[in-house]
């Protein structure tokens, strides 16, 4: 096989990080059609990438299984808000409350992990749209249990919380008694610009947990198991189990994520927050240039940031460009949902254009189509 | 000869992990509890009106206070006011600020108190808390 040259070299990088070189390139565009101040974006981005990291990293463990992005991740987003809605209920605040909501979740996510992770296991090999789906028919489920098991079957003692009608949950749970409680629990400023110290201190030991965990008897099982199933399964590994297990973490991470997220949203939109969280979740990974079958921690924090700094620049450029505020919010909605149709379909030229490469190579030739 | 050891045997190490598993979910429980007992966040009714003293005589209300609950956000008090503030938690130190007609503190004093002894209305008269301090 004949070495690549230079040209091919940077050929193939492009190839490969295609994904957040176009969205640098849009930020870019972005940023300077916006306007915003360097403070301002700074602070921005620390507190989206504090807001957003945790849930981003939990969707690691699952790809690592080999079974894609978690799209299920919304059950343990759910499991979170369940969590919430207690605390609300029985005026917890502090670091206590979200500890109590995230003990609360917990039960709640690993139930709704194995439920997933088994049902994930009947559908190999399509695992993202089962779990998309599984998505949609849990979300059906909790609004059920919010809107009428909640002040009738499971007790609410705040009238705050509940409907007129005497049961359900009010779309908005206002959380007030959590809301930035980590990210002001180690107060830093620098230059002006508020670092959520604490939050970004839990982040780093996430980080160092799934590092820690890739090493284990556990994380080298995932990782078998993501590479080959039928291998891993004659080599005695329970890939079965494996792979439940991989889902649990991812959900119940996904929950604790939430409250993360929440505490310094400071406001649960009830029926809507976690169809959010695994959007943009998803999203930002793609956007870090993961994919499908790779994603690393490098991935996630620099999906998020630019993910997210388009997020912030794109409504303002969209308004200096247009001259319409509106249109600015439109535009942005319509880029959160083009970037994860971009990113999917980048990730599938990517893959195309690896396996010409690859053929390529195997016959001789230098470079391929890339 | 030396003797092999014993092979553990399988219902042992089923009841070692169902007693592990166990103790974990009593951990939890228990840590759920005391983050509820310590986060648990009460509204408490604060007034200054006159009362009438253990020793029957009469004391009147305080002309203008400012309320700390545990370093919180203030409350502003005048004769016959009434507000309302939050603690969290079981104990908490309030802290009463006597303020002269600028609004400028011209006295303060400390005291603890504890939910439990507030009773069911959880009402603090500022003033009777204000001589209890001295």
């Amino acid at each position: 096989m004949k070495r690549m040259t230079g040209g091919e070299a940077v050929r193939l990088f492009c190839v490969r990080n295609a994904v957040p070189i176009v969205f640098l390139l849009v930020s870019a565009i972005g940023i300077y059609y916006s306007q915003f101040t360097a403070e301002y974006l700074i602070q921005e981005m620390l507190t989206r990438l504090a807001r957003n990291a945790f849930l981003v990293l939990s969707l690691l463990i699952p790809i690592m299984a080999g079974m894609g992005l978690n799209f299920g991740m919304v059950l343990g987003a759910m499991a979170g808000q369940i969590g919430l809605i207690f605390i609300s209920d029985w005026n917890v605040s502090g670091l206590y409350g979200m500890t109590l909501a995230a003990l609360i979740a917990t039960p709640l996510a690993i139930l709704f992990g194995w439920m997933c992770g088994a049902v994930l296991n009947k559908a190999r090999g399509r695992e993202m749209v089962t779990s998309y789906i599984l998505g949609f028919f849990m979300n059906g489920v909790y609004q059920l249990a919010v809107l009428y098991g909640f002040g009738s079957v499971v007790p609410i003692l705040n009238p705050e919380l509940v409907l007129s009608r005497g049961y359900g949950i009010r779309n908005v749970t206002n959380l007030d008694g959590i809301r930035n409680t980590l990210d002001n629990a180690i107060p830093l400023d620098i230059m002006g610009i508020h670092i959520p110290l604490a939050t970004f201190l839990v982040i780093g030991v996430f980080c160092l947990f799934i590092v820690w965990f890739r090493r284990t008897k556990l994380g080298q099982d995932m990782r078998a198991t993501g590479q080959d199933l039928g291998v891993a399964h004659a080599a005695g590994i329970p890939v079965m189990r494996t792979r439940i297990i991989s889902i649990v973490i991812s959900t119940v991470l996904a929950a604790y994520g939430q409250i993360i997220f929440l505490q310094n949203v400071g406001t649960l939109n009830t029926y809507n927050s976690h169809e959010q969280a695994g959007v943009f979740a998803i999203a930002s990974l793609l956007v870090g240039g993961a994919t499908v079958a790779r994603a690393s921690i490098l991935n996630v924090f620099t999906g998020v940031l630019l993910f997210h700094l388009m997020f912030v620049v794109s409504p303002m450029a969209g308004k200096y460009l247009v001259g319409d505020a509106q249109i600015g919010e439109y535009f942005r909605v319509f880029v959160c949902y083009a970037i994860i149709s971009l990113a999917l379909v980048l990730h599938a030229w990517r893959r195309h254009a690896d396996k010409v490469r690859a053929r390529a190579a195997l016959r001789g030739e230098s470079g391929g189509a890339a | 000869m030396s003797q092999l050891p014993t092979p553990v045997s399988r219902r042992r190490i089923i009841l070692k992990h169902v007693l592990v598993n166990v103790v974990l979910v009593v951990l939890l429980v228990l840590l759920g509890a005391w983050c509820y007992s310590e986060g648990k966040t009460y509204k408490i009714t604060l007034g200054n009106s006159a009362f009438t003293g253990r020793d029957g005589l009469e004391y009147p209300a305080l002309e203008a206070v400012e309320v700390f609950i545990d370093r919180e956000e203030p409350v502003f008090l005048l004769e016959d006011d009434s507000a309302s503030g939050k603690a969290m938690g079981k104990k908490h130190t309030m802290e009463i600020r006597l303020l002269d007609e600028n609004d400028k503190p011209i006295e303060s004093r400390r005291i603890q108190f504890t939910i439990a002894e507030l009773g069911e209305e959880l009402e603090i008269n500022v003033a009777e808390f204000w001589l209890r301090a001295k």
